[in-house]
Parts: structure tokens; C-alpha cells; sequence
């Protein structure tokens, strides 16, 4: 049995003309969490974007495998129903659209591709209190229109929420701990850690050590210009807070 | 109003001299082809739909003489020793004006310039058919020709000055600004008078923005009991800048048409004004910005306060043309009335051929905000000082555009006064 | 909970125009051409009283003398008037006692429609006055209106039966000289519906009109005219379909409310006319008057989804006459293809403290053309009048336009109004963000497009609201490039 979710080998891409991702090469194996830090603007959401498809990404070299198949061969909703799932470091407003019914319609796509009923109503409601009550959200926001007037705080959870109801096998979590308060923290981690498994995976972004308490990443590695120049356990992340990121470049300097 | 009626009450001024110049006599001819073509607004021309203009014409109008006493101190702006130039009575006074010699900078009278420069002039007032901007090239009395050669940044503003001083007055005036690659200058043009009179002005302005070229207009109008109807059109090129402040304080009866082509790419174009008519003064200010190529943005922003039986009108229009993709045009237009006589008719438009573009406009008319009004007299202001800074509020947005810092100040202080006296 | 939920691919599998099917009746019909002795045919048709005919006669002089309106924004080909035929009934020699004396043609066409009348009856608990090519030919729920004292018929039984009312209240809103197509259809107008509602009655359920095109040639002239006494209620749906035609057909309604003292009258219409095919040959020519009269504290709300007619020009108005009136407006236009809309409202304030409403939402997708054209007047006396207005146009292609050309004119220093406008494209990143939540473009499309237009899909009835959003999706398909 293959323990492999995700092989990214060599991944090159650029937007309009100016190369961003500049050959990553990342293993993600079934049950297991990366952490990916590194400064601003070192390409850690491009990275999450691609994965997840965006087209105005241009990919120029590199493979990704993704559970035996070519992800980048594959549209965005592709990916979403063979599992892939990205938390968006800024969640998109979309007014008049109900969370619930924009839940429902995702999952039905999702069924229908993989020849399954519908859920029924039934199942549905009983779904989204489960897990709604799993991220600690607000039952208001439920039937709002999706992420439209929420808190920075409450988008992060909605996110959190939505991947619950989606469960996918491959999470990429772009900085979803930035603007949540101590207890929403813990209360997403607790989420997070619940979700886990040992079919599943998880690649959280972040810039903070705090996170990493309480998700327990198995590996963690810094992005700096569009490539992976260290990896290391848990302690990467405790040197990184307490250095910041100047010795690396120093290091990458020499 | 018929054109023949209209002639006829213009039919003794005293005309540019079309021989002397190299001005193809063609220019006057064809607007009045294009005059008797289109004839003047009647009651159902939409453009003209809130300002007639018949009442204009109902007597007749002369050409005025220079007047030797004439002082110009409380128009000028003496902390900058700017360039000036003075028009009076639609004519150009040679006396008070004082030009220097202003590095790459060139100012002629429509008489002394080449045939390159005379054929530039009317080819961007004729893309929009404003009878009134025809009627200026055939009954034109003077014109001044602007010209900033490439890479100069002036660093004094150059001071048009249009004065009238006596009464009945008709004056025929325009210019034709044209600034090269990576040239940048403010111009101020001021429209005064020293006492209320009945005269009317029709003054057109081309202008013609090169490649990476910057432009700032400051159009003060403030001519008591004089009609004033003033046209411009600029045409942008590729990452040109234009701004335009039009600041309007008084007038009996002021029509504003401000044409703006954008046709080259990453332009930016912001048009400002104020707009403050009191006892029966009427004052539109139409605007229409059409954005031809991509990549551009603009913004829009007017501002009435409208007191006794005033009339202020704002009718702006943004046009975006197919394939004038991601542009972005905003334009905004609030009003205040005053009184309950004072008439406010605001007509805010898109025309949007375009899909990958953010465009909005907003409009708004009312009162000053009860609620700030009342804080403040909560914190001991008076009433009336409390009004007073709330004007001075709602006009701040427009005040804080005009880029040079005197006309600034000036006309913040004009302001002031003029709001504390309502 | 939305349709969307619901699985719509089957509905949506036959592209083509849904409702496009001719009903096969043979015509009582007026020979083509329009002139005096064809007003008076009309009018004898239908046993009008003089008054009547009158009424007719003046406003076909008005006509005569009037010049077809040229609109900066549409640009279509003239009808030509002397080629449609002004008159046509279908075939119904005796009154109908029950629904299975009805000509089996037409009831496939209702059964077509959804609107079969024991469905209806059983399940919506609608009234339906189903008119025909012009003449109604069904009502229901007659008795149980009645015992209410609420009248609810076509125009011409209305002619018959209620003189007076009709007499009072016919153009008082609309005048005959209001408008080249309002004097057209004072002339000509072939039958509609008629509603009242008397002192203090609410009306228990929604009334019903479906209008449709159906005589080869034949121009619709529809008449409405609704009454709603002091301090009673009513909602009042309309809806519309056509069958395909090669041919451009002309539809020029007249629809005046009234609401007194107290009243209240919502006014929804669905609208899908043939809007021609995908090259913009045939299609509807929609040319609408409609207008309300709000007296003290009463209150008039249009709602309306745009989707169909080769060109739409329409203004549901509203003049607040009456102190403390209320008037709104709400609507969504979607034009495709070639199609041209200009749509919007006119607010006219008269009245003390009376406030309006607008919320417009344009769709424009393929080649169209949509303009919102909307007037707010405030006048001298209107102390203390509101007027809120947002009117948004969202783009799907690069090819089609969106306008936005309010007039706001304001004579009273109390009164506020505030206008909102924007226009954009659909948004990327709410794809995107929706593909990545496995939703196909094209259900997120048209999720993000109800979500956009739900402000206004929110007043419709139950019943059309389902209806609506159908025809939104429907119109918009295979439209974003
Ligand atoms: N659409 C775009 N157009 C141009 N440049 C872009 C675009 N998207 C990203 N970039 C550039 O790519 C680089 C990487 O951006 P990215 O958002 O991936 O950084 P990040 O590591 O997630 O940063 P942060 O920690 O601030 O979230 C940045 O320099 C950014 O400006
Ligand atoms: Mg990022």
C-alpha cells in the first residue's frame, strides 16, 4: 500500500513572466502534517494556489503526483472532489449566497462525481451541527451569505468549517490561525487535530510557532524565494520565533 | 432659440482677423456649417435638458474696450510671481500681462503661430457637438496658444486671467494648451470681474497631453451677475496625468462642459469641482469622460452647496469603450441645499461597454449630518459655528485636491467666508 | 432552500427557448391595419358602451397625432403598424362551467405552462385569470374572492359588470396622452384583468395573471387596472411567455395601480417574453406603461425579473402623492444574446414624508444591450422625502454593455436622497474560490448571480420566486465567454 497523498518534484511557476516558485520539492505521506514557514512574499500562497489550480499561475516545470494522478492535469473542482481542500489566507465574500446552501450545492457536486445520492436534508442538518459545533461556530452565521461582513476571525473558522463538511484527504491550511483570538486558536487546532487520521494529511502555512503547539507538525520547512531551503521537526519552528529568518539567509548567503 | 436670433445679438462684435493669421479660414467656416447643421439647444436637447439658454440671447452684445485704470492685485496670486497673462473683455491686454521667459515654455497669440500649431486647433473641441463651442470658433475674438516643449517641469504655475469691465460685453476666447513627452505645469485660470455685470463669456479650452506629460488645472469662476459658459476638452496619451479643479463661487448663469478623452494607457484623470450658487444663480456642471484604451483610472468628485433660490446641477458621465479593459472610474456627487427654494438636479451616468472594469457612482443630496451637528454643539459650539464647520467639511475633499498650495489657501479662505455669511 | 439544490440539468437540457410551442386555435380576427372603423370593431366586439368607445376614439386621434419616441439606447426596427392585426379572440361560443369544457388545446398549453387549474386550485391556492391571445377564457376561485367583495375579472367583464368602477378609475393614472404606447393601447386595447379590492379587505391569497402572445402577427394590448380601497391589501403577480416567431411582435400593455388611503399594493411581474434567437432575429417588442398612485400612507411596490423581449422599455412608476406614502421598486434584468432593456423606475414625490425605494440589479451577458433609466423627483411641497437608490450591473462578456442613466431632481432642502451605482464584472476570485469548493463554473455562476439579485428575488412570492430564479439560470447559460 502506497503511503504517498502528494510528490511535488521540482515545481518551477511564474505570473506574468516573473518566476515565483522556483523548484519545490515536497513529499506529504498519509497521516502526516508539514508546516511551511518562511518570510513574506516567499511564495507560500502561491504555492497553495497552484496546488489548488488557479490558472493565473503558469506552471512552467516540475510534476505534482497527487494519489497516482497528474494534479496539475486536473481543473480546480477536480482537485476539490478528489480531496484536495485549501483554506484561503483571505476567504472570498459572496454575497446573497447562504453558507448552507453553498455547502450543500458543493457537496452534491462532489457526490454526483463520485456517483453517490445526494445527501438528504436530513443527514445535511444533522452534518452541519456536528461539525459546526466541531470549529465552535456561530449558528447565525450558518445562514448568512458566505464569508460576507464576517470578522477576519470568523472567515478563518467558516474555512475550518466548510473543509469539516468536505473532509478532505489533502488540507492546505493558508495562515488560518492570523486573526483568530487564544481561544479561537485552540478551538480550530482542537478541529484540525479531530480531522485527523491516518488516511489523511494536512499542510499548514504559517508565520507563528504558537500554532504548531497545538497542531503537532511532523515536519516543518522554510520557503525563502520560491524554494525550500531547510527542513527540519518541531524545533525548526522554535528556532525560527526565536531568530527570525535573517540566519538563514545569512547562511543561504555564503 | 433660433441661430438667426443668436446672430443677430452678436452681430456687432469686433472678430479675430482671420487674414492676419495662418488660421485657416476654414476653422470659422465649418463650425458655422457644423452651427447651422446642428442649430443651438432647444427645449428638447437632453444635453440642455436643466440650463436654457434662450434668456442669454434676449438683447444684444457689444465688444469691449481695454480699460487703463484696470488693477489686478486681488486676483493675483503675488507670493508666486507667476507668468500671467491677462485677457480683458475677450481681448489680450499686453500691459498687465507679464509672460518672462519661462524655460521650454511658449505663449502666442493665435495671430503668430505656424501652420503646424493652427491645424491642432479645433480637432478636439469637434469630437463633441457643443453648439455653443461651434459658435466660439466662428465668432472667435482671441486665442492663446500654450505649448510646453518635452521634459520641462514647470516649477510656477502659469495665471490665465479673464476679466470683463463693462457691461454687455460678449467675449469669444479660447486656448489651446499642448504639453510634450514627460512635460508637467499647473494652470490657473481665473474668471473674475470687479462688479456685478451683465456680460457673457463662451470660452473654450483644447488640450493635449502627451506621453507621460502632467496637467493641473485650477478654474476659479467667480464673476457675479455674468454668464459663463465654458467648454474643455483634453485628450490623454499613454500615462498621462490631468486633474481639474473647477471651482465655482458665483455666477448668474455658469455652464461647465468638460470633455475628457482618455485614448492611451495607464492615465489617470481626476476631476474635481465645487459648486456654490446663491440668490437665483444658476450653475451646471456637466462632465464626460470617455476612457478609449485600457489600463486606466479615474475619479470624479463635485460637491453643491446650493443656498436661496439657487439652482446647481451635476450631470457627469463615464463612458467605457469595448475593449477598454480594467478600468477604473469612480465618481461621486453630493449636494447640500440650503434653503428651500434651492433646486438641485443631479444626473450621475455609466455607459459601460466594457466587462472587466469597476465603475460606481454615487450621489447624494441633503442636509448636513443632524447628528454631527448636534455633537458639536454638544462640545459649545454655536450653532452657527457648528454649520460652518460642517460646510467646511463636506467641501474639504475638494479643497485638499488643488495642488497649488496659494490658490489653495485663497480659496479655502474664500470659502470660509462665503459659507460664514450664509 | 434555492434551487440550486434541486437538480436543474434536466430542465436545462432542452436549451432552446422552454415555452416556445404554438397553440393552434382558430382566430376570431380584426383584418390587418388600424384606423377608426377597426377602433369601432373592437369596441362592438366586445359590446362596449359608448363611453367606451368614446374613450377609444379620442385616444386614437391623441395617437394619430403622436410620433414613435427614438430612445438613445435601443435600436430596433419600427413596427409597422398597419400590419398587425388589433383584434383576435380565440373560439368560445359559450361561458365555461368548468375547467373540462375548456378547448383541449388550450389546456395542454396551461398544462405546458405549469399552470394547469386544478393544479393550481390543489396546490398553490393561486387564482387564475388566464388570458389567452386577449380574451380571458378561465377564472377561478370567482366565488370565494366574492364573498370578500373583491372583484377580480378581465377588463371586459369588468366593462360589463362594473361600469362605474371602471369608468372612474381607467386612465386616471395613465392618461391616454401619456405616451405614444399608452395612447396605442387606450385605442386598441384588447382585454386584460381588472382587480378590487374593497375598504379594509386584505386579499387572502396571491391574484394571478398569465399573459401570452399567441395569434401568428398578432400585437398584444393588454390592460390592467388595479384598486385597492382604503386599508386593504393585495398581491398581484404577472407573468409572461411566447411562443417562437420569426417575426417581431409588439406588446404594449397599459398597467395603472391605485391604492388609497392605506392600502397596499405589491405588484410582481416575471417577464419572458420570446426574446429571439442567438443571432437577435424575432423577439417581443415590450413596451410597458405602468404607473401607480399612492394616496395617504399607502403604499405601491413594484417587483419585477426581466428576462425576456428582444427590446424591453419599462418603468413601473410610482407618483406619492399622499402624505406618508410609500413607494419601492425593485428589479433584475437580465438581457443575452442581442437582446436591449431599458428598464427602471420613476419615483415622483409629492407628498410629505413619503420615501421610495430602488434596487435595481442588471445582468448582461453575449452581445446585449441593458440600461437602467430611472427618475427621482422631489418636489416643492415633499418636506422630509427619502430616496434610497442602488443600481449594479454585473457583466459577463466583453461584448455586451451595461448603462446606468438616473435623474435625480430635488426642490425641497429636506428631503435626502442618495443614489449608489456600480458596475463589474463578475467576480474571479468568487469562482475560484467556489471551484475550489467543487462547484462547476457553471453552477457557481449562477449561484453568485442569485446571490447577486437575491435583495430582489427576497420580494417575490414563494411560488415565482422558484419560477424566477429558473429563468435566471436559464437565460444565462452558456453565456459567460
Ligand atoms: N497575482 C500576482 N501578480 C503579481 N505578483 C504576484 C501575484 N501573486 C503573487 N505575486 C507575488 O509573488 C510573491 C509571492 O507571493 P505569495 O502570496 O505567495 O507570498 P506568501 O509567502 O504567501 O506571503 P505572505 O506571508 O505575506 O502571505 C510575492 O512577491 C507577490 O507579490
Ligand atoms: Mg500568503
Amino acid at each position: 500500500m502506497n503511503k504517498n497523498i502528494i510528490n511535488i518534484k521540482g515545481l518551477k511557476c511564474e505570473i506574468e513572466g516573473k518566476e515565483i516558485l522556483k523548484g519545490i520539492d515536497l513529499q506529504i505521506n498519509k497521516g502526516e502534517i508539514h508546516a511551511i514557514m518562511g518570510p513574506n512574499g516567499s511564495g507560500k500562497s502561491t504555492l497553495s494556489s497552484v496546488l489548488a489550480g488557479k490558472d493565473e499561475y503558469e506552471v512552467t516545470s516540475g510534476s505534482v503526483d497527487y494519489l497516482g494522478k497528474d494534479l496539475l492535469d486536473l481543473s480546480p473542482e477536480e482537485r476539490s472532489w478528489e480531496g484536495v481542500f485549501l483554506a484561503f489566507q483571505y476567504p472570498v465574500e459572496i454575497p446573497g449566497v447562504s453558507n448552507v446552501n453553498f455547502l450543500r450545492t458543493a457537496l452534491n457536486e462532489r457526490n454526483k462525481y463520485k456517483r453517490l445520492d445526494p445527501v438528504s436534508a436530513k443527514n445535511f442538518l444533522a452534518m452541519v451541527k456536528e461539525k459546526s459545533a466541531l470549529v465552535g461556530l456561530d449558528n447565525k452565521l450558518k445562514n448568512r451569505s458566505v464569508n460576507e461582513g464576517f470578522s477576519g476571525g470568523e472567515k478563518k473558522r467558516n474555512e475550518i468549517f466548510q473543509m469539516a463538511m468536505l473532509e478532505p484527504t489533502l488540507s492546505i491550511l493558508d495562515e488560518t490561525d492570523s486573526g483568530l483570538d487564544i481561544d479561537a486558536l485552540r478551538i480550530v487546532s482542537n478541529g484540525v487535530n479531530q480531522l485527523k487520521s491516518n488516511e489523511n494529511a494536512t499542510l499548514v502555512i504559517t508565520h507563528y510557532q504558537r500554532l504548531l503547539d497545538y497542531i503537532v507538525p511532523d515536519f516543518v520547512h522554510v520557503l525563502y524565494d520560491g524554494k525550500i531551503v531547510r527542513t527540519g521537526g518541531k524545533e525548526l519552528a522554535l528556532e525560527l520565533e526565536e531568530k527570525g529568518y535573517d540566519w538563514i539567509k545569512e547562511e543561504l548567503a555564503v | 432659440m433660433s441661430l438667426m436670433a443668436v446672430k443677430k445679438q452678436i452681430a456687432s462684435l469686433d472678430l479675430l482677423d482671420l487674414k492676419k493669421t495662418n488660421l485657416i479660414p476654414d476653422l470659422a467656416k465649418s463650425a458655422e456649417v457644423k452651427l447651422n447643421e446642428i442649430g443651438f439647444p432647444n427645449r428638447k436637447s437632453e444635453d440642455w435638458k436643466y440650463t436654457k439658454t434662450a434668456q442669454l440671447f434676449k438683447k444684444p452684445y457689444k465688444t469691449g474696450k481695454e480699460n487703463p485704470n484696470l488693477k489686478l492685485d486681488e486676483f493675483s496670486f503675488p507670493k508666486m510671481k507667476c507668468p500671467t497673462l491677462v485677457i480683458e473683455n475677450g481681448s489680450i491686454n499686453a500691459h498687465l500681462s507679464c509672460v518672462g521667459d519661462v524655460q521650454g515654455l511658449s505663449i502666442n497669440s493665435f495671430v503668430d503661430i505656424n501652420k503646424e500649431q493652427v491645424e491642432k486647433i479645433g480637432n478636439i473641441s469637434n469630437k463633441k457637438e457643443n453648439p455653443f463651442s461651434f459658435l466660439n470658433a466662428s465668432h472667435l475674438q482671441s486665442g492663446i496658444y500654450i505649448h510646453l516643449k518635452k521634459k520641462n517641469v514647470l516649477t510656477q504655475p502659469l495665471h490665465l486671467i479673464f476679466i470683463n469691465t463693462e457691461s454687455q460685453v460678449f467675449s469669444n476666447t479660447r486656448i489651446y494648451v499642448h504639453l510634450e513627452e514627460f512635460s508637467e505645469m499647473n494652470l490657473i485660470q481665473s474668471f473674475v470681474n470687479n462688479n456685478d455685470q451683465d456680460c457673457v463669456t463662451n470660452h473654450v479650452s483644447e488640450i493635449e497631453l502627451a506621453e507621460n506629460s502632467q496637467l493641473s488645472i485650477e478654474k476659479i469662476q467667480n464673476v457675479l451677475g455674468e454668464s459663463h459658459i465654458c467648454s474643455e476638452y483634453i485628450r490623454q496619451l499613454n500615462s498621462s496625468v490631468f486633474r481639474i479643479n473647477t471651482l465655482s463661487s458665483a455666477g448668474k448663469l455658469i455652464r461647465n462642459g468638460l470633455n475628457v478623452f482618455v485614448e492611451g494607457e495607464n492615465c489617470t484623470s481626476y476631476l474635481n469641482g465645487l459648486f456654490i450658487p446663491s440668490d437665483d444663480e444658476h450653475i451646471d456642471n456637466h462632465t464626460h469622460l470617455e476612457h478609449i484604451k485600457p489600463n486606466c483610472f479615474s475619479s470624479e468628485c463635485y460637491k453643491g452647496i446650493i443656498n436661496d433660490k439657487a439652482t446647481g446641477i451635476f450631470n457627469g458621465k463615464v463612458v467605457v469603450h469595448e475593449d477598454a479593459q480594467k478600468i477604473m472610474a469612480y465618481q461621486q456627487n453630493n449636494n447640500i441645499l440650503l434653503s428651500n427654494e434651492a433646486v438641485v438636479n443631479a444626473k450621475p451616468e455609466l455607459e459601460i461597454y466594457a466587462d472587466d472594469v469597476k465603475c460606481s457612482h454615487g450621489s447624494t443630496t441633503g442636509q448636513l449630518d443632524e447628528d454631527a451637528l448636534f455633537y458639536l454643539q454638544a462640545r459649545g459650539l454655536s450653532k452657527s459655528a457648528a454649520l460652518q464647520l460642517l460646510m467646511v467639511g463636506f467641501v474639504d475633499e475638494v479643497l485638499q485636491g488643488i495642488q497649488v498650495e496659494e490658490v489653495k489657501n485663497f480659496y479655502s479662505n474664500k470659502i470660509e467666508s462665503l459659507l460664514s455669511s450664509n | 432552500m434555492a434551487y440550486t439544490e434541486g437538480d436543474l440539468k434536466k430542465d436545462l437540457e432542452n436549451k432552446e427557448y422552454e415555452f416556445g410551442f404554438v397553440t393552434d386555435i382558430e382566430s376570431d380576427k380584426a383584418p390587418n391595419g388600424l384606423n377608426e372603423s377597426i377602433v369601432r370593431f373592437i369596441s362592438e366586439k366586445k359590446n362596449e358602451p359608448d363611453w367606451l368607445l368614446d374613450y377609444r376614439l379620442k385616444a386614437f386621434k391623441i395617437w394619430s397625432n403622436m410620433i414613435e419616441p427614438e430612445w438613445a439606447h435601443v435600436k430596433y426596427e419600427k413596427p409597422k403598424f398597419q400590419d398587425i392585426s388589433y383584434y383576435s379572440a380565440p373560439k368560445q361560443k359559450k361561458e365555461l362551467a368548468n375547467l373540462d369544457e375548456v378547448d383541449p388545446e388550450l389546456r395542454k398549453t396551461m398544462d405546458k405552462l405549469g399552470i394547469s387549474m386544478e393544479e393550481q386550485k390543489r396546490l398553490s391556492g393561486v387564482a387564475v385569470d388566464f388570458v389567452m391571445d386577449s380574451v380571458s377564457v378561465a377564472t377561478s376561485f370567482k366565488e370565494k374572492l366574492g364573498e370578500l367583495g373583491i372583484i377580480f375579472c378581465s377588463f371586459s367583464e369588468a366593462v360589463q359588470n362594473h361600469p362605474e368602477l371602471v369608468k372612474k378609475y381607467m386612465g386616471s393614472v395613465v392618461p391616454a396622452t401619456d405616451n405614444f404606447y399608452a395612447a396605442l393601447n387606450a385605442a386598441v386595447f384588447s382585454d386584460g384583468s381588472f382587480c378590487y379590492i374593497p375598504k379594509g379587505v386584505s386579499c387572502p391569497m396571491e391574484l394571478s395573471t398569465y399573459f401570452r402572445i399567441n395569434d401568428s402577427g398578432t400585437g398584444q394590448f393588454e390592460r390592467t387596472l388595479v384598486v385597492a380601497d382604503k386599508g386593504s391589501y393585495v398581491s398581484y403577480l404577472e407573468g409572461c411567455t411566447a411562443p417562437q416567431r420569426d417575426e417581431n411582435q409588439l406588446h404594449a400593455a397599459v398597467v395603472e395601480l391605485i391604492a388609497l388611503d392605506d392600502a397596499e399594493i405589491k405588484y410582481s411581474t416575471v417577464q419572458n417574453w420570446y426574446p429571439g434567437d442567438k443571432q437577435g432575429k424575432g423577439g417581443v417588442f415590450n413596451f410597458v406603461t405602468k404607473r401607480g398612485l399612492c394616496h395617504e400612507r399607502s403604499k405601491i411596490s413594484w417587483t419585477q425579473v426581466e428576462t425576456g423581449s428582444a427590446v424591453t422599455w419599462k418603468y413601473p412608476s410610482c407618483i406619492l402623492k399622499g402624505d406618508n406614502a410609500v413607494g419601492e421598486f425593485y428589479s433584475v434584468a437580465v438581457t443575452n444574446n442581442h437582446q436591449q432593456a431599458d428598464t427602471g423606475t420613476k419615483m415622483i414625490h409629492i407628498g410629505k414624508n413619503t420615501k421610495s425605494t430602488i434596487i435595481s440589479k442588471g445582468i448582461s451577458a453575449g452581445f446585449s444591450q441593458n440600461s437602467y433609466r430611472g427618475l427621482v423627483r422631489i418636489g416643492k411641497g415633499a418636506d422630509k422625502a427619502r430616496n434610497f437608490s442602488q443600481c449594479d450591473s454585473l457583466l459577463m462578456t466583453d461584448r455586451c454593455g451595461a448603462h446606468t442613466f438616473p435623474y435625480i431632481e430635488c426642490e425641497n432642502s429636506t428631503a435626502q436622497i442618495e443614489h449608489e451605482a456600480t458596475t463589474s464584472k463578475i467576480g474571479e476570485d468568487q469562482i475560484f474560490y467556489c471551484l475550489q469548493r467543487g462547484i462547476s463554473e457553471e453552477k457557481a455562476i449562477s449561484l453568485i448571480v442569485n446571490g447577486y439579485a437575491k435583495e430582489v428575488l427576497n420580494q417575490l412570492p414563494m411560488e415565482f420566486a422558484v419560477e424566477a430564479q429558473k429563468l435566471l439560470e436559464i437565460s444565462l447559460e452558456g453565456s459567460v465567454g
